[in-house]
């Protein structure tokens, strides 16, 4: 086998054919879709919107395939699938529309040319990534390639890299530049040699996705031969002290903050003991050569133009090894068809196997190519994509699938990016000096389109203007990925409709590259200026026009329906579905203080009116329905909730007033009007992950647990700091442990709102420790204990 | 442990908040005695910032009255207490400002017969006065006593101080040896100062004092911190605890106090 490859287990061929005869037995209908579910995630096999058709995940340690096998994969697509390839962020490539006949065709295949889709997903050993650049690039400080291989060939070689907490993923950078993204990783290695020996710094429990965390130095040094241990040993921690009761707090990110640096530590150092103690070993790692090989059957071309030197200044970079060349092929979302890439890779197969990288920028890089041969590549790359007549920028821009394909996308993430590249070609912004820019779109407030590390990055989620819902984006910026320093995630800073998104990504751009060589950084312009040019350019754009003069507004970017969230997420967490109920709640929830200090008759009418619309209107969407007028509003309430014994029978007359629209009748009802919209907010409180109430149990309350505690705590002292404001009732919490003493336990109450996100964040800057947390109706009890 | 009223719990809150101060500082505040010497340019805001904060005991030291060329940097002191003892004056402010303060107003100019008196019991001194001749007094009084001081000078629109604590950190002779000769240095009456040089000044002092009370933070011993407003110029000179020192090096000669040359308490007319 190859050095350039990791090594398939043994094991690999028993799990196939455990899949295999599960999903026989799925076909029988012996066993249920979520059964079949826990089993192929983790083999990189994911159901797509579309019922019955699959996507299939392939493991590309280091971003790594040979022409060989890339042809295979592309023949294997052109048999089974869509035809279509797609690369990933995190350097793999997946076929898409495979139905479910021919997925174990598919994996032993694959199997047959070293390559697995095991850990493609699910709660495991992800893939295994490196810096694209990694062995080639002028300016590293060794390859990080063969570690990242050999790795990967240890961990998918043991069965518990499979039954994690949740996902587990690594990378490798080959300096400080990290463009493999280690210091914002579960675990990252960036290279580096200390007294001659290589070896890494180490980040961990870094992370994107709710609440993304940029990752904690965990060593300054250790030699390259202790990443297996390493690796291992916090994989060993991930597993047993991992949360695994909330897939949303399970991350290691979640752990590191449960448990403090200390104690994570500390766990980590106690299985790294064991694991030495029983032995466990480095796995050998072999060297990539980067070699070049001169084909005999390819005679060199030659190419004078003034369109090939452009092309070779945008795409096309020296290496370290004299005479070679990589080359960057961009592609839009990481497509390219199959057809293309079997082609792509016919081209490439005399050049030898270490030809070709996938870039976490969903690109193809090529590599130990000879000058000669540029003039020949520059032919067939014009043949294969598009978009290499264009600036970089264009093709470096990262989007996730977005709501075309994601279930739990909300904004079409890749129509915006697709009208924001159009609206650039045509453009006389000069990007070819933001060749290094980094723009990305995620459909939703999880970060599949990784804007937590862009320059420029949106997030999709959902506006309300009348009835009608509209595409909206926020916008964060000023990524800093420098763990010399400290890597910084971008922050948030506006919001944008998705159809000026175009616009507005033109004019920044523009703004900026006018100023760039008065900056250094993208963020040293955002600091000074850019900041205010945006919320400038957001001013502008921020009021749209209403549904009725302006539908375009209303339909997102590639859809022809007018964007809605209806019937979209059950099942899963949907961020946008609970944006949209939480701006009902806080409406909700203003209209009621309005009234309650406001008597004036007028007034009130209207405001009880709107209350009860609130109410009524607030949990629709779990329903799937997005009502179209206020009338239909208190029509589906009245069917999908009164009539369903969701909500009490009582509620009836306010909904008929509120229905036949006479706001002063619901004067007399006031109490009504207020009950109703408390039993709403109570319904929605017993709202489980998968949209089901639980009406007559609404005050079960929702434990975070601490991975590590005991059934019941012990509480020392009880304080009620509900109706304290903020930051008042953080000085009573503080001045009531000051009369405890460590180690004892203190649970307080708090409102929802400020108090709760404000207050125990605080109280573990101070160092005690919030061991439970739990949400109860409208407010929260926190269990805090005192530190030393 | 304190029990802190509802009132002093919001009083102080944003003590408290502070992860450095939190309730334990605060009630090393309120238990705290600190003796400010001179209610002028220093001693005012000091007087004030710490009365603020809600320093236990509070004693202020002038033999002053109010004098009209005073308000323009002594803030403790309005337009209608001209004439009036500056520790009366003084007290009214603080008391005003934070009736939880206990204040021991003393009437009196220190020197060489009472300061030992005066400064026993304080936790902490604010050098506060006017002249080198008190302020080698103070220096030495509390190196006798081991009471910890803040030193501070100000001039048109310099300023310098200094934390001393006694037998760990250089003191005010270990730097300079004695007074300089008699009208070698202009005093602030005869070379004027911009009223906010005392404002700064005087806060730092303060900000000592709460340091040393709370315990945390590094103290601004061993270094002499000088300001030039003009220029916004901010400077740490690093010094060391002399062997030699004449009052606490390893054989001191200063064994009893003395009034130097111009003698404080002949000041009074001036």
């Amino acid at each position: 086998m190859l050095s350039l490859l990791y090594e398939i287990p043994a094991s690999l061929e028993n799990e196939i054919n455990n899949l295999e005869s599960l999903i026989s037995v799925y076909r029988r209908n012996a066993i249920s879709e979520p059964e079949l579910k826990a089993h192929r995630v983790p083999f990189g096999i994911y159901e797509q919107r579309k019922k019955g058709t699959f996507m299939v995940r392939i493991r590309c340690a280091a971003g790594i395939i040979t022409p060989s096998q890339l042809k295979h994969v592309a023949e294997l697509s052109l048999q089974f699938a869509s035809g279509i390839l797609h690369i990933t962020t995190r350097q793999e490539i997946q076929i898409h529309d495979v139905v479910i006949e021919n997925l174990i065709s598919i994996i032993r295949e694959l199997a047959k040319v070293g390559l697995s889709t095991r850990g493609g997903g699910g709660n495991t050993v992800r893939n295994i990534t490196a810096s694209w650049d990694s062995g080639v690039a002028t300016d590293e400080v060794f390859d990080v390639a063969p570690y990242a291989v050999a790795l990967t060939s240890a961990m998918i070689n043991r069965s518990d890299s499979w039954l994690l907490p949740r996902k587990y993923k690594i990378a490798f950078s080959n300096s400080e530049k990290d463009t493999a993204f280690a210091s914002v990783s579960d675990l990252g290695f960036i290279a580096k040699i200390k007294d001659g020996v290589p070896g890494f710094r180490v980040f961990v429990a870094g992370g994107m996705g709710r609440h993304s965390q940029p990752g904690h130095l965990l060593h300054e040094f250790v030699p390259a031969s202790e990443i297996f241990i390493i690796a291992e040993a916090m994989k060993q921690v991930f597993s047993k002290y991992g949360n695994r009761k909330n897939k949303h707090t399970a991350r290691l990110r979640f752990l590191w903050k449960s448990l403090g640096r200390e104690q994570f530590i500390a766990l980590y150092e106690k299985e790294k003991e064991r694991l030495l103690k029983n032995g466990v070993r480095c796995p050998e790692i072999r060297a990539i050569a980067n070699e070049l090989t001169f084909p005999v059957s390819i005679k060199p071309e030659t190419e004078v133009s003034d369109d090939f030197d452009i092309w070779k200044k945008r795409y096309v970079r020296s290496q370290k090894q004299p005479g070679a060349h990589m080359i960057i092929l961009p592609f839009i979302f990481g497509h390219l068809t199959a057809e293309k890439a079997r082609e792509l890779a016919d081209f490439l197969l005399p050049f030898g196997d270490n030809t070709i990288r996938f870039t976490h920028n969903q690109n193809l890089a090529l590599r130990n190519i000879p000058t000669e041969y540029l003039p020949n590549v520059y032919h067939v790359v014009q043949g294969i994509t598009d978009l290499a007549k264009y600036p970089a920028l264009l093709g470096s821009a990262v989007a996730c699938a977005g709501a075309s394909t994601c279930q739990l996308g909300i904004c079409r993430s890749r129509g915006a990016l697709e009208a924001i590249i159009d609206r650039l070609k045509v453009s006389s912004v000069n990007l070819d000096i933001l060749n290094d820019f980094r723009l990305h779109i995620s459909g939703c407030s999880n970060t599949c389109g990784q804007h937590m590390i862009a320059d420029i990055g949106f997030f999709g989620k959902v506006g309300r203007k009348d009835q009608h819902s509209y595409p909206l984006y926020s916008i964060v910026a000023g990524a800093v990925i420098d763990p010399k320093s400290q890597s910084r995630l971008a922050e948030h800073i506006d919001s944008i409709n998705a159809h000026d998104l175009p616009v507005f990504v033109e004019n920044l751009l523009h703004h900026y590259s006018e100023r760039k060589s008065q900056y250094s950084t993208f963020v040293a312009y955002l600091h000074s200026e850019g900041l205010e040019v945006i919320h400038r350019l957001c001013d502008r754009f921020r009021e749209i026009p209403s549904f009725d003069i302006d539908r375009s507004y209303y339909r997102d970017w590639g859809d022809t329906e007018p964007f809605s969230l209806a019937g979209k997420g059950t099942g899963e967490c949907s961020a946008g579905l609970f944006d949209l109920i939480e701006l009902d709640l806080m409406r909700l929830r203003q209209l009621q203080t309005a009234l309650l200090e406001n008597s004036f008759e007028a007034s009130a009418a209207r405001m009880l009116y709107e209350l009860a619309l609130v109410s009524a209107r607030m949990l629709l969407i779990t329903r799937g329905v997005e009502a179209t007028s206020d009338s239909d509003v208190f029509d589906q309430f009245t069917k999908l909730f009164i009539d369903a014994g969701l909500i009490d029978d009582r509620f009836r007359l306010v909904i008929e007033k509120g229905r036949s629209g006479k706001a002063e009748e619901l004067i007399s009802l006031r109490n009504d009007v207020f009950a109703l919209s408390n039993a709403v907010e109570k319904l929605y409180q017993s709202m489980d992950n998968s949209l089901q109430f639980k009406p007559h149990e609404w005050d079960t309350t929702a434990h975070s647990h601490h991975a590590i505690q005991e059934e019941q705590t012990h509480v020392d002292l009880f304080k009620d700091f509900r109706g304290v404001a903020c930051p008042m009732n953080f000085v009573k919490t503080k001045m009531t442990l000051a009369g405890l003493k460590p180690g004892q336990v203190l649970e307080i109450m708090l409102d929802d709102g400020d108090p709760i996100d404000n207050v125990p964040r605080s109280l573990i800057e101070e160092g005690h420790q919030i061991i439970e947390q739990s949400r109860r109706n409208n407010y929260w009890t926190v269990k805090i204990r005192k530190g030393h | 442990m304190i029990n802190f009223t509802e009132e002093q719990l919001e009083r102080y809150s944003r003590h408290i908040l502070l992860k450095d101060v939190g309730v334990e500082g605060q009630e090393r505040f309120m238990s705290g005695k600190v003796l400010i010497i001179g209610a002028g340019g220093l001693g005012a805001p000091a007087a004030l910032y710490l009365a603020a904060a809600g320093v236990g005991t509070l004693g202020i030291v002038d033999g002053d009255k109010v004098e009209l060329s005073n308000l323009q940097r002594q803030i403790i002191h309005f337009t209608e207490d001209v004439s009036i003892a500056k520790v009366v004056s003084a007290t009214q402010k603080i008391q005003a400002l934070n009736p939880d303060v206990k204040v021991n107003a003393i009437q009196e100019h220190v020197c060489a017969s009472n300061i030992r008196d005066i400064i026993r019991g304080y936790d902490f001194i604010i050098d506060g006065t006017d002249n080198f001749a008190a302020k080698f007094l103070i220096n030495d009084a509390c190196v006798m006593e081991k009471i910890p001081f803040s030193h501070g000078g100000i001039l048109r629109f310099t300023g310098q101080t200094m934390t001393i604590l006694p037998d760990q950190s250089a003191c005010y002779r270990c730097i300079f040896s004695a007074p300089p000769p008699r009208n070698a240095v202009p005093t602030c009456s005869q070379a004027g100062v911009l009223g906010v040089i005392a404002g700064m000044l005087g806060t730092i002092q303060a900000a000592e004092a709460l340091k040393f009370l709370a315990k945390v933070g590094t103290l601004l011993t061993n270094s002499l911190l000088t300001f030039d407003a003009l220029e916004m110029d901010f400077r740490k000179l690093v010094l060391r605890k002399q062997a030699n020192c004449r009052v606490c090096g390893e054989h001191p000669i200063i064994l009893e106090l003395i009034d130097e040359e111009q003698p404080v308490c002949d000041l009074k007319n001036s």
